[in-house]
């Protein structure tokens, strides 16, 4: 859709006209930012709705988000510290796994709210338009809130354990961008395919199971590469989660800075998903409401 | 010539039918070649022009393409081929209250909605007031919506779409909702907006609305531009156009058919005069609505009918077979029964009707109760007076039968003031 401008019509002097084209668009296709910043305060009232539909009158809601990270943190400490051995070096485990498990229930929310928000969002995306981008990107941020919640559980961890901060906690907003760009790149991928395929829901929490095993939240990095052939390695050298974990640790704990060269394949497998996934969203935008 | 608002060449939308295919569909597809699903064109070659601070009418049958057109103008989807120019915002209110949570309170509601439309948050505040004294909630303006009536809530959602200035305004059928005052402030307000110079799209399956408030009208007919104009023409063009049969009949099968074990609703039909189904009447013509359902016994107290309900709800009337004296009601069997019931002529309104399926235990228990189980569209039309359909403003009412009218002779003696005698004289 190509828009100029032109002088205004005789009825309404003040107001510039912009012409749109409405056809059938060709080629790749970039997202329009230009548009994306004239609907900004929508992203805003989205986001709102969102966090006071979820939030009214769920005190229990908000405690789920406390309950599951510290039993899972709990369950993996008995099970990957206790039984199986697994040391994690100067950082107690229980504190090692729980900063994992926190960032990583933040990027499995996204996945799963990302993946069937256009689905729920039919009601609005068939009856009127705005940039379709929103939807994905409102699903990804509201979860953050479930995730601040969890903040004050790992500061208590930390004093439990005195364990201090060092200046990297500086760059943690960092790492959760990063965590937010890596379940939005799954949620532009899944969103469209989901809603063509409502299958999708059913298998995605034994993907995200899969995927968390993959991932150096249960166990460090260095560990695996240790102990796993060689042949192996990619799982957690390209897994895009890889650097968003491991960073995300390391601006909490402190510890041996990450190697950059160990953390670049996973950045930026990182980023081609998520430009991969802008760039099939806005193909599959068009249409999607045919198949609603 | 006035400046173009929107152009239109040759637009098409072509829909896949069947798009969502099982897993075991698309296997088999691929494993024997076969040709892939059917295809519709919802909307093909349409072109057309609209002036800057027209009114267009789009008039057409349901699946004529209508809602497809507003679609890809409003650029909810995206045409297949052929391309349309818009001068301007485009304001589409395809639904009314699209995109209102519940939980928010209107305040909140109207800041999404008018962000949802494209707007600012400042020329938001700058309409607020003006948005909720239209919609009369000011009382309830901080109140979850999930607290308003139906009626409240409809009307804030189309103040806000009313009032939020877009170039051009789309509005389909929003005239089927809200009680007939908030209609008329309705059709008010979208002549305003069209006097304030801005277009406006209107669809509707009501006439009466779209003869007073469009000046130009396009005729749709399975996806295509079969005539445009001006509104009388296109509106002439439409009315003898839907004598074709259409739909207008609702079926079910096995399990699905409301009732229990001792009744089961097969079908329910309108039809007319001569046999043919149909969703849309004129008034002039009977409406028979035929009810077609199974009993396993026949209790003395059943009586089977169906509640007539207005486009606002309300209901016009119930009707049962029991109605009638003992011996001229139909007799009801175990097995099949098939009962008409006739709506005479010249009854009801133009307008949009539904039909609530209605089979009881006199009294004591509900067989069949089912609502909106059919709904079908009436065109006033009926009567030679000159008078009766050609009102200006849409004859209010939900029926509307010719009553007798006689001169009455004055009675003498009775205080009839005397024919003035000039005092002068």
């Amino acid at each position: 859709m190509q828009v100029e401008s032109s002088a205004g019509p005789p009825g309404l002097p003040h107001r510039p006209v912009t012409v749109t084209r409405i056809e059938a668009s060709k080629g790749i296709l970039l997202p329009d930012l230009r548009e994306v910043w004239h609907f900004k305060e929508l992203l805003y009232y989205m986001l709102w709705r969102d966090v006071k539909a979820r939030y009214k009158q769920t005190l229990v809601g908000s405690l789920w988000a406390i309950i599951r990270p510290v039993v899972t943190m709990i369950q993996m400490t008995l099970i990957f510290n206790y039984v199986a051995k697994i040391d994690s070096g100067d950082v107690p485990y229980p504190l090692f796994s729980f900063v994992g498990i926190s960032i990583w229930g933040y990027f499995s929310s996204c996945v799963t709210s990302g993946s069937s928000s256009l689905l729920g969002a039919g009601g609005i995306v068939s009856k009127t338009y705005f940039p379709r981008l929103f939807v994905p990107i409102a699903s990804v941020t509201a979860p953050l809130i479930d995730f601040a919640l969890t903040l004050p559980i790992l500061g208590l961890l930390m004093v439990r354990y005195h364990w201090a901060p060092g200046w990297q906690i500086v760059l943690m907003p960092l790492f959760l961008l990063f965590a937010l760009l890596a379940g939005l790149a799954v949620a532009l991928w899944l969103a469209p395919v989901t809603v063509r395929y409502r299958d999708i829901p059913f298998a995605l929490p034994f993907l995200v199971q899969i995927w968390f095993y993959a991932t150096p939240i249960v166990y460090p990095a260095e560990k695996f590469r240790e102990s796993v052939p060689e042949k192996w390695h990619w799982i957690v050298d390209y897994n895009p989660m890889t650097a968003v974990v491991e960073g995300f640790r390391w601006s909490v704990l402190g510890g041996d800075t990450p190697s950059f060269g160990l953390l670049l394949p996973s950045t930026v497998v990182m980023f081609l998903l998520l430009l991969g996934g802008l760039l099939s969203f806005r193909r599959a935008e068009r249409t999607v409401v045919d198949v609603l | 010539m006035a400046d173009v608002a929107i152009h239109v060449h040759e637009l098409s939308k072509r829909y896949r039918i069947g798009e969502l295919e099982s897993g075991y569909r698309v296997a088999r597809r691929l494993l024997l070649r076969r040709a892939p699903r059917q295809e519709l064109w919802a909307v093909r070659n349409v072109s057309f022009d609209v002036e800057q601070g027209q009114t267009l009418a789009i008039v057409g049958r349901n699946g004529a393409g209508k809602s497809t057109l507003l679609k890809l103008l409003a650029r909810i989807t995206e045409p297949t081929s052929g391309y349309a120019d818009i001068h301007g915002r485009v304001g589409a209110l395809l639904e009314i209250g699209t995109g209102f949570h519940p939980q928010l309170t209107g305040r909140e509601n109207v800041f999404l909605n008018g962000s949802l439309l494209g707007m600012r948050n400042a020329e938001v505040q700058r309409k607020f007031d003006e948005i909720v004294e239209f919609a009369g909630v000011e009382k309830f303006i901080d109140t979850p919506v999930k607290r308003y009536s139906s009626g409240m809530y409809v009307r804030l959602a189309f103040a806000v779409a009313a009032f939020l200035e877009p170039e051009i305004l789309i509005v389909d059928e929003v005239l089927a909702v809200g009680d007939a005052e908030f209609q008329k402030r309705c059709l008010g307000r979208m002549t305003e907006v069209s006097r304030e110079g801005r277009t406006v799209l209107f669809v509707s399956h009501n006439m009466q609305a779209v003869r007073r408030l469009c000046s130009h009208a396009i005729l749709l007919e399975h996806g295509e531009l079969v005539e445009s104009g001006d509104t009388e023409k296109v509106v002439r063009h439409y009315l003898s156009s839907i004598e074709a049969p259409e739909e207008g009949r609702r079926e079910w099968h096995g399990d699905a058919r409301p009732g229990d074990r001792i009744c089961r609703l097969n079908s329910i039909a309108v039809t007319k005069p001569n046999g043919e189904t149909s969703s849309t009447f004129m008034s002039n013509q009977p409406i028979h609505v035929t009810l077609d359902f199974d009993l396993t016994e026949v209790p003395s107290a059943l009586a089977a009918g169906f509640d007539l309900v207005s486009y606002d709800m309300t209901t016009v009337f119930r009707t049962m077979q029991a109605d009638l004296p003992e011996s001229e009601r139909p007799r009801l069997r175990v097995g099949r029964n098939v009962i008409t019931c006739t709506i005479p002529a010249g009854l009801l309104n133009g307008g949009r009707f539904y039909i609530n399926a209605r089979i009881w235990l006199h009294n004591i228990s509900w067989f069949v109760h089912d609502d909106q189980v059919l709904q079908f569209d009436v065109v006033a039309a009926h009567g030679d007076s000159l008078f009766l359909n050609t009102d200006s403003r849409h004859r209010p009412g939900v029926i509307s039968p010719i009553l007798r009218w006689e001169t009455s002779e004055p009675v003498p003696g009775e205080a009839v003031p005397a024919p003035l005698a000039s005092p002068l004289t």
